[in-house]
């Protein structure tokens, strides 16, 4: 009780909510704007914290980061744009619903749905942070092969289409994701001289690209045909009604412990969790024919995964020092400028900074919901702003903020060059988030399968001899049948229905 | 009246050389280096120990240079966008680079051509020995007993190193080079992983630097065996060195300023002069030690020498892992 009291006179006091505010209020901007994300702006503001004092730069540097969750959805559910990698999933239904008119109830959920899970995140977060940061010690190479196939396969439920067409995509993913050097020779892979690409090619170049460039292509192609404004009905309602809390409290619920658990562990993220909140919602739920279409527990979802997950990953950085995520790399280099490392000492040495910064996660959330509410009422506003203002902002935006991630002009050429594949993509109805997808899984199975194997000397039998990579692989193979299998069932019984 | 046309040609000529000569030599004479704010390429991402070395460093170097001195990040192909940047810059003094073991290393992996030639080293600001750490729970309490199993056991204990090449998986072979002892490598994407690897369980030991293994050596997870240092570090004053236990190895990460090599000595020696001044400020003492890194500073002809001491090391290193042919 001392210590809560303790926590929230820290993160009460004002210096550090208006640190908080600024957070939050940035990380809501840089989530709607498509192109720079959570490491970009905090790599950029990391360096204005070195000469302030350690509790309030955390504090903002921490809001930017689940700011941006909350913002990210924004842009995909309006115009099919994630703004940042973690809402990949949220296009999805998202932006089928604001074609229906439906983005007022689609970004509420969202909103909401992030809160939810945030604030369960931290509480969560606050009461068994110590005794759970060991989870990350039982997940070595061998378990991230087997999350990696798992993450694989779980795709294929992300996909609403023809399934040859999903699984080529992921596959184009994978390929791309062998570019730049190979981590146990050296060696240098279809880098074609370009030095850039030494390092891979970067997920959120190409997230741009097959979106936001690929959308206003298509876009621009469309209005060439007829003159019109956006193809969305008129907008109905701002705010979830009862009957789509019916439809997403299971979604929230599950999303929470879905991102929770993912989050914590080295290398999951909040893109993951998105995935696999998303799949296992089509599982679960009564009308899995639904999500695809425009069904609100499709946002629901992923939204509530991916703001759980942000939550989860502070705990091996601050039981550890261990970041899980790139973002979380660059938080560790904000207590490391102020000579405060973060360990299992932290809570003993720095309650301040321990307590203080996670109940300005509290706050933090509380400030998002007050600040993306009403925020609402402007953005669908964004859907009645003609293509000729829109698309080029939207262009510009791409384009910048390719060039911000690295300074460096080959990203640009990278988001040029995947506009004109999602356009491609588009037309012939190919799926480009399960692209994106399959880009960040490759690396992570390839590294992680060829590790377990230098591990094992050489022999698979070392998936036999790990309980969790064993079950991940398990429910692989399970699911993969289902896939199988559920098609023909579904196939009947449809045929039943219309007879 | 043609000649008093080309007359005052003439004339007019001479003033116009006159005004010139006033205005420019005035203006070299004000060219007093540095009359504008300096630039440092970091070639790496905001965030890493480069990143946070370099401001901690600029900060002090502008106090003594009376100029702002501004850190501009340019990361990309393992350094050698960065890198790039400062060979290919005006060699004025005003662009300026940190660099160290991860440029000796750049020569030889990748794409692309880089000489440690291609910079004059002015000065270097800081040290950060690398460790030989085990798993907390392994049975190995000191390095002699830990060598002793390693020797009778060749390429039974695995070392997680931060990628085939890097430079811990260089620090390793140096050291069991040294020893006479046989490792197999598995490679990790960076200090991160690889010591959470040691941590779990998954590789039997790691060399890198203090500063990545402090943290897990603080919960119990991780023990620090010895130091691949001359001298002990004053935090850990129990860890002995490998060359009190005989073991002919001493390395670890390293940075300082560099500049484009053709950059005039007038410049250089102004820089080295001022990095000195700078890094006897007690503020970087200070933030260094916070940080694991010792503030070793060496001047342009100690620091270039060990640049190419080490750029010798590591190829024959390179040459005995195969990466160089």
């Amino acid at each position: 009780m001392e210590t809560i009291l303790f926590a929230f006179s820290v993160a009460l006091q004002p210096v550090n909510l208006l640190y908080a505010f600024g957070g939050v209020v940035i990380g809501t901007l840089v989530g709607v704007l498509p192109g720079i994300g959570p490491s970009a702006a905090i790599s950029l503001l990391l360096p204005t914290t070195f000469r302030g004092d350690v509790v309030p730069s955390l504090i903002m540097l921490a809001g930017i980061f689940y700011g941006t969750q909350y913002g990210g959805s924004t842009t995909s559910i309006l115009v099919n744009i994630p703004g940042e990698a973690a809402s990949v999933v949220t296009c999805l239904d998202g932006y089928k619903m604001a074609q229906k008119g439906r983005a007022g109830p689609a970004l509420g959920m969202a909103a909401l749905g992030s809160f939810i899970a945030g604030t369960f995140s931290v509480v969560l977060l606050t009461l068994v942070a110590p005794p759970l940061s060991e989870i990350g010690f039982h997940f070595g190479s061998p378990e991230f092969a087997g999350m990696a196939i798992l993450g694989l396969t779980l795709m294929i439920s992300l996909s609403s289409g023809s399934l040859v067409k999903a699984l080529m995509m992921a596959v184009v993913g994978l390929i791309l994701g062998t570019v730049g050097m190979d981590l146990s020779t050296g060696s240098v892979r279809f880098t074609f001289g370009i030095y850039e690409l030494e390092d891979g090619i970067g997920l959120a170049p190409v997230a741009m690209g097959l979106f936001g460039i690929g959308e206003v292509l298509v876009n621009i192609e469309e209005s060439l045909k007829e003159e019109r404004k956006l193809l969305v009905k008129k907008v109905k309602g701002l705010l979830p009604n009862l009957q789509d809390w019916k439809d997403s409290y299971v979604a929230i619920i599950q999303g929470s412990f879905v991102g929770f658990l993912i989050g914590l562990i080295p290398g999951g993220n909040a893109i993951i969790a998105s995935i696999v909140s998303y799949a296992l919602q089509k599982r679960i739920s009564k009308h899995p024919e639904k999500l695809g279409t425009g069904a609100i527990e499709g946002v629901a979802a992923p939204e509530s995964a991916n703001n759980a997950a942000t939550g989860s990953a502070f705990i091996p950085l601050l039981t550890f020092g261990i970041p899980t995520s790139p973002v979380m790399a660059l938080l560790l280099a904000g207590f490391l400028v102020h000579g405060v490392i973060p360990g299992p000492l932290l809570i003993k040495n720095r309650p301040d900074l321990f307590w203080g910064l996670i109940f300005s996660m509290y706050v933090g959330n509380i400030m998002l919901l007050i600040l993306n509410l009403p925020l609402i009422r402007v953005w669908v506003k964004v859907l009645d702003i003609p293509y000729s203002v829109l698309f080029p902002l939207i262009l510009l935006f791409c384009l910048v903020g390719a060039y911000t991630l690295n300074n460096s002009l080959v990203e640009v050429g990278i988001v040029v060059f995947f506009g004109f594949i999602g356009f491609l993509m588009r037309k012939f109805a190919y799926e480009p988030a399960l692209l994106i997808l399959a880009l960040v899984m490759g690396p992570m199975l390839e590294e992680s399968l060829r590790r377990s194997l230098d591990l094992s000397g050489g022999t698979m039998a070392i998936f036999l001899h790990r309980p969790i990579a064993l079950g991940l692989l398990i429910v692989s193979v399970l699911l993969l049948l289902s896939f199988m299998i559920f098609p023909v069932v579904r196939k009947q019984a449809e045929k039943g229905g219309d007879t | 009246m043609r000649q008093h046309m080309k007359h005052q040609r003439g004339l007019f000529l001479l003033v116009v050389i006159v005004l010139l000569a006033l205005n420019v030599a005035p203006g070299l004479a004000a060219e007093k280096f540095p009359s504008r704010p300096i630039s440092v390429v970091v070639p790496w991402s905001p965030g890493g120990r480069t990143d946070i070395v370099t401001r901690i460093v600029a900060s002090a170097l502008e106090k003594v240079i009376g100029q702002t001195v501004v850190v501009m990040n340019k990361p990309g192909a393992s350094g050698l966008i960065g890198f790039k940047s400062v060979s290919t810059a005006k060699p004025d003094g005003y662009t300026l680079g940190m660099a160290g073991a991860g440029l000796i290393l750049r020569q030889y992996a990748g794409e692309g051509k880089l000489s440690w030639k291609e910079f004059k080293w002015i000065g270097q600001c800081y040290e950060a020995a690398a460790t030989v750490s085990v798993n907390a729970e392994s049975p190995w309490k000191t390095i002699e007993a830990f060598v002793e199993y390693a020797r009778k056991n060749p390429m039974k204990l695995k070392h997680g190193n931060t990628g085939f090449g890097g430079t811990t998986h260089l620090f390793c072979e140096g050291f069991s080079k040294e020893a006479g002892l046989k490792f197999t490598q598995i490679e990790y994407k960076g200090d991160g992983p690889a010591v959470t690897a040691l941590a779990s369980k998954e590789v039997d030991l790691s060399c890198p630097p203090l500063a990545s293994v402090r943290p897990l050596v603080e919960a119990g997870k991780i023990r620090v065996l010895a130091l691949q240092a001359e001298r002990r570090s004053v935090r850990f004053p129990d860890t002995p060195t490998l060359k009190e236990k005989g073991i002919n190895w001493a390395a670890g990460s390293l940075e300082g300023l560099i500049a484009p090599k053709d950059t005039p000595d007038s410049i250089i020696s102004i820089l080295e002069s001022a990095l000195e001044k700078a890094m006897k400020d007690p503020s970087v003492a200070e933030s260094f030690n916070k940080l694991d890194l010792v503030d070793e500073y060496k001047n342009q002809k100690e620091f270039t020498a060990y640049i190419e001491q080490m750029d010798k090391r590591f190829y024959e290193l390179l040459k005995d892992v195969g990466l160089i042919k």
